[in-house]
């Protein structure tokens, strides 16, 4: 019997950013339903509403042409509605079997759970999808292959007929990939529906029967896989969404500031060599898993790890030196996860701006508050960050406003060398013409500035230079004015490499 | 009276009807007792002897208010000192102090008595205090080493003696008085002597320990009442139906193992007759009454009567004033047959 | 997200902390108001500096405990290192005879355990809890060592008086809390040491990539924390006019206890020194007015914990409210 879920005229706002406006999106069973976009399209709030983790502000969702309610993630589960998580949620200590009948176990007579009767029914769906994994095993000797395949077997074993696959491959090696395919071949034929969300353009092409493509928050594009191209998909992905910043032109001539050479980690960058110069603005990009924070890392003194050599301003860097050292010669960083490790959500905007240069500002020993407070407001105007007073505690700022602190931190004057980790991660269209703007400043004042970026606009317009990276490997080296983006978007998404 | 019992009466009493204070007019008399705890049985014994004492005069003593409320330290010293200031402060007539450390409560002797509040150092003699209460703890002990001579028999005879604290005033005079008793024989050996730090689980280690590496062993004497408890339990445990105790406090379940147990002599303290005689001494001093400055609690040897004739016909001392079993068990949990108010009227 | 919806969390955001220092001053009229109702002794000046000078030892403990728990950390050995640094100082007051190298052996001694800590848990990035489960087992015994269990007299008028000595009825102990409280306060506000304290404690990592150091502050902290527990030591054996293997029993408690109750994050990076004084100030006037008041210690545990539970809950409650 063929199911059908259709999601119609679906909308949500968090506060004033429309983050999904009158989607329509539909699934039907043994299919495999691609649906891309760029980050903050909107995908990942979709499939929040459909597994009842968010509410929806309109629209309706109808299974087999009924209207259905699902208010709760429990409501998911019980029409069928399945989530794949990036972070497996299973119990390491438990086996296969113990993990996939976790909160449902057998039991034989009395309180004594049946385990052979559990481990030969997961032995027989495993069969039926021709996976080879041993039931008993604990999960802790797994590989991520095999966690999710766990994953997967669980919601099919809970009569689950819609999987929702989030990037499912971007933590496994080329052979789990192939075993994963495959697998998803197979319950494509059982009559499993798959709504698999990628950026990776050979993947959905060579197994998704429809893609779609949301943009800031819409539907742009819904088509078949074989009615459509790579490039046509790409090529919708993107569109103008800025129109507040434009990049201003400059001659780059300065000193060599950072220099990389053969920089290799096994498994995570292969013979990275570059150089930025005073004043340049390098970008790194390609899609996650690139290798591209990694390399950040390493730079920093934050990793040690690594062969090959880096220098700045003519010497040679110590592996694994630590931030501590890093900062004290003029380098900053802004990183990628704002909450996880970019401010210290308890602390004031002040505290906040202030920490990196504190010393600068003290006077026999105590903190001279005048000084601080010319600089915090200096930084606040300059990047019209909106707070109320620079004693608020930063974590009831926005994203944008948060992330443009993370930025103010480093407007000291000595600083000659910034790495920003997808700068405008998260961050709504007016947060991000500013930060633009900052960088910008920055890099005309003579800083060097290195920066990965996963959001080939940004890329474009924030460059002076483009080097794309796909698994670790440089692909290709771009330099202003003479950017494809067509051609970058394939370089990242690793179009001709094969399926 | 339940611990239950007397907090629902605290409790009314701190709902707002808290008007305790001694007005230190003719007809009254407030006692504060500060004790440097309140959970070990003895302790409970003690304070709820001292409450229904002090419940007890009040009722007899028409013309008179007698009022009295205990406070715990809970073992610690500076706790006790903040307490002891705090009820200087107030004034009351008589004060019985437990003292951590005798030393440190110097001061505080004489600001209370520059108040005019009769201090009474408990069990720790003080000098400077008016009066000193105190346990004849070497004198008791003696008596204990003696009875084990005399119920002895003659045999070499392995004893493990469980002290106090380290240091601890009141232990030391007891380890003391056992170990002169037991000297006055020969044919008696203490095989091991370690502190339990007045600690049951302590105490139940130690016995295990001694249990096997003395095989031979006979006795284990203790300073309380407390370590017989897991002693007379590991040994029942390890089937040493044979091995004699020598107690001290007189609770009232190891003078009930007397007959037909292996509990062979015992000191009668009994928290609650300590309690009820503290109220009676300050009830005669407030009469005018001249004490001796240093104070003895009576505390009698307990024996059964077979034990004390079988004693007395090894030579035992006649003049050491024993109580009996069922006499002991009386007195032990009716103070005021003793110290109640019939005996000052 | 819109920064319109950012401006008016602003009171709010204030008003965490504004609000647990209203309850905080609430609760210690109301308890002073009830506490003198039912014995018109509470306000003596005597009864004020007794009151003070109980609550003393426990300021300085607290303070120290301030700090580590802003970095969402937590100190249980600052009990025992009390007994265990005064019972170096009082070993080297005895040994030398002189006051100063005493104090400055009960110094050293409390920060000796501290940097202990502070490296396990700076360094090694340990579980504060754990290490100092440890430490706190550990001073003890080492207390008991040095003590051979027993307690030893001190006589010695200089090394007594910071712990001893009341100018009539002020006990010198109070004007010197006062000023290690002013003391601690410009070196958490007005430092860059401070500022570190709550860096580290607000996010351990972005302090890190920030290049603040905090696994070095960390360690300072503790330190801190254990010199202050070795100052503790030199008032209470000027209190107790002697060295007591088992002072300072349970004073760990009491301090997270009177931090917790100053607002202080259990998570860190939020709280400040003045929670931690009106926390301190609540708990011994509690304390007090229990024994003025002939209060049975059976109930007093009961109602030190129903008023603890009753803040915190209270807390979780306005928390909550605003954060919706």
């Amino acid at each position: 019997m063929t199911k059908r879920i259709d999601m119609k005229g679906i909308g949500k706002s968090f506060f004033a950013t429309r983050a999904l406006d009158n989607v329509d999106f539909s699934c039907v069973s043994g299919e495999v339903h691609a649906l891309v976009g760029l980050n903050g399209a909107g995908k990942s709030t979709l499939m929040k509403v459909l597994g009842g983790v968010i509410s929806r502000d309109e629209g309706i969702i109808e299974v087999n042409g009924e209207r259905v309610e699902i208010a709760a993630p429990a409501d998911a589960g019980r029409l069928g509605i399945s989530m794949i998580h990036q972070e497996y949620s299973l119990i390491n200590e438990l086996t296969v079997a113990g993990n996939i009948f976790l909160g449902r176990e057998l039991r034989r007579n009395g309180p004594f759970l049946d385990k052979s009767e559990m481990a030969r029914r997961v032995k027989q769906q495993l069969d039926r999808f021709g996976l080879d994994l041993d039931p008993n095993r604990p999960v802790r000797e797994l590989n991520s292959g095999e966690k999710q395949i766990v994953e997967i077997i669980r919601a099919l074993m809970s009569d689950s007929w819609l999987i929702v696959m989030d990037e499912p491959t971007s933590a496994l090696s080329e052979e789990d990939k192939g075993r994963l395919f495959e697998f998803i071949r197979r319950m494509k034929s059982e009559g499993i529906s798959i709504i698999y969300i990628s950026h990776h353009m050979p993947e959905i092409f060579g197994i998704a029967e429809q893609v779609t493509v949301m943009r800031d928050g819409k539907i742009v594009l819904s088509e078949r896989t074989a009615k459509t191209t790579e490039d046509a998909v790409i090529k919708t992905m993107t569109g103008t969404e800025l129109d507040g910043f434009v990049k201003p032109h400059k001659d780059i001539d300065g000193n060599v500031t950072l220099s990389v050479s053969t920089l290799t980690k096994p498994g995570t960058y292969n013979d990275i060599s570059f150089d930025v110069r005073r004043g340049e603005i390098l970008v790194l990009t390609g899609l996650r898993g690139c290798g591209a924070p990694e390399i950040a890392k390493a730079i920093f003194g934050l990793d040690a790890d690594y062969s090959g050599t880096i220098s700045y301003g003519g010497k040679q860097l110590k592996p694994g030196r630590g931030p501590a050292a890093s900062v004290r010669d003029g380098m900053g960083l802004v990183t990628e996860n704002r909450d996880k490790n970019g401010i210290l959500p308890q602390l004031s905007v002040r505290d906040n701006i202030a920490l990196p240069f504190l010393e600068k500002s003290v006077r026999g020993g105590i903190i001279d508050g005048k000084r601080i407070d010319t600089l915090v407001n200096k930084a606040i105007a300059d990047t019209s960050t909106k707070t109320s007073s620079p004693d608020q505690e930063i974590r009831f700022l926005s994203g944008g406003n948060k992330q443009k602190i993370c930025f103010s931190r480093w407007l000291d004057p000595d600083l000659e060398f910034l790495i920003l980790l997808e700068p405008t991660r998260g961050i709504d269209v007016h947060a991000k013409a500013d930060i633009y703007r900052i960088i910008e400043e920055l890099s005309e004042r003579g800083v060097a500035i290195l920066i990965l970026s996963y959001e080939i606009d940004e890329v474009i317009m924030l460059a002076d230079r483009v080097i794309t990276l796909y698994q670790g490997s440089p692909v290709s080296e771009y330099t202003y004015p003479n950017f494809e983006k067509d051609q970058m978007l394939s370089d990242m998404a690793g179009v001709g490499q094969p399926h | 009276m339940t611990i239950l019992k007397k907090m629902t009466a605290t409790l009314a009493v701190a709902g707002g009807l808290m008007g305790t204070t001694a007005l230190a007019d003719e007809g009254t008399l407030d006692i504060v007792f500060i004790n440097d705890g309140h959970v070990a049985p003895y302790h409970v014994a003690w304070l709820s002897g001292f409450e229904d004492a002090i419940a007890a005069y009040d009722e007899a003593f028409s013309d008179l208010e007698v009022t009295g409320r205990w406070l715990s330290a809970e073992g610690s010293l500076e706790k006790m000192i903040q307490q002891a200031e705090v009820t200087i402060n107030e004034k009351p007539d008589v004060m019985f102090v437990n003292a951590i450390n005798v030393d440190a409560f110097e001061p505080l002797v004489a600001k209370a008595q520059a108040e005019g509040i009769t201090w009474i150092a408990v069990h720790s003699p003080m000098e400077s205090a008016d009066y000193s209460f105190t346990l004849g703890d070497v004198t008791n002990g003696r008596n204990q080493g003696l009875a084990m001579c005399a119920l002895s028999g003659g045999e070499p005879f392995q004893v493990g003696v469980m002290l106090g604290q380290a240091g601890n005033p009141s232990g030391e005079a007891r380890r003391q008085g056992i170990l002169e008793g037991i000297s006055s024989c020969d044919n008696i050996e203490v095989v091991a002597e370690q502190p339990a730090d007045w600690d049951t689980v302590k105490a139940q280690s130690i016995a295990e320990n001694w249990l096997t590496q003395f095989p031979d062993l006979d006795a284990i004497s203790g300073v309380t009442d407390g370590y017989m408890y897991p002693a007379i339990a590991v040994a029942q445990n390890s089937g040493r139906d044979d091995l004699q105790f020598y107690g001290y406090d007189g609770d009232v379940p190891i003078i009930q193992q007397m007959e037909g147990g292996n509990v062979m002599a015992d000191i009668l303290l009994s928290g609650t007759r300590e309690g009820w005689n503290f109220v009676q001494m300050a009830y005669r001093i407030h009469k005018g009454e001249e004490l001796d400055k240093v104070y003895d609690f009576f505390t009698p040897l307990v024996l059964s009567e077979a034990n004390h004739e079988k004693a007395l016909a090894n030579g035992f001392p006649e003049d050491i004033e024993v109580f009996y079993v069922d006499r002991a068990l009386e007195v032990a949990t009716k103070g005021y047959l003793e110290f109640g108010p019939d005996s000052v009227q | 997200m819109s920064d319109a919806a950012v401006s008016p969390r602003r009171t709010f955001a204030l008003d965490g902390l504004m609000l647990r220092y209203a309850v905080l001053v609430g609760l210690i009229v109301i308890a002073s108001v009830g506490f003198s109702l039912a014995n018109s002794n509470f306000y003596s000046i005597t009864n004020v500096g007794i009151l003070l000078r109980s609550i003393s030892v426990l300021f300085l403990v607290s303070m120290g405990m301030t700090f580590i728990m802003l970095t969402g950390g937590i100190d249980l050995s600052v009990g025992s290192n009390v007994a265990f640094s005064g019972g170096v100082g009082v070993v080297a007051l005895t040994t030398t005879g002189s006051a100063t190298i005493g104090f400055i052996c009960a110094l050293l001694a409390g920060m000796a355990i501290g940097w202990v800590n502070g490296v396990f848990i700076g360094r090694l990035r340990l579980s504060a809890f754990m290490v100092t489960l440890a430490t706190f087992a550990l001073a003890r015994g080492l207390a008991l060592v040095i003590y051979d269990a027993d307690s030893i007299n001190v006589d010695n008028a200089a090394f007594l008086w910071l712990g001893g000595t009341s100018w009539n009825n002020l006990p010198v102990v109070i004007p010197f809390v006062a000023l290690m409280f002013i003391a601690l306060s410009v070196l958490l506000y007005r430092t860059t040491f401070g500022r570190n304290v709550y860096a580290a404690g607000s996010n351990f990592n972005t302090a890190f990539v920030l290049g603040r150091r905090p696994e070095r502050s960390v360690v300072w902290i503790y330190v801190l924390s254990g010199a202050l527990a070795g100052l503790s030591a030199i008032v209470t054996v000027g209190r107790v006019s002697s060295g007591q293997p088992w002072a300072g029993l349970f004073l760990e408690f009491d301090a997270i206890t009177a931090v917790i109750l100053g607002g202080t994050a259990l998570s860190g990076g939020r709280g400040r020194l003045l929670g931690t004084i009106l926390g301190v100030l609540l708990y011994g006037i509690i304390i007090n007015g229990l024994v003025l008041t002939g209060t049975n210690p059976y109930l007093q545990s009961l109602i030190k914990g129903m008023i603890l539970l009753g803040v915190v809950l209270l807390d979780t409650y306005t928390q909550r409210g605003k954060s919706v």
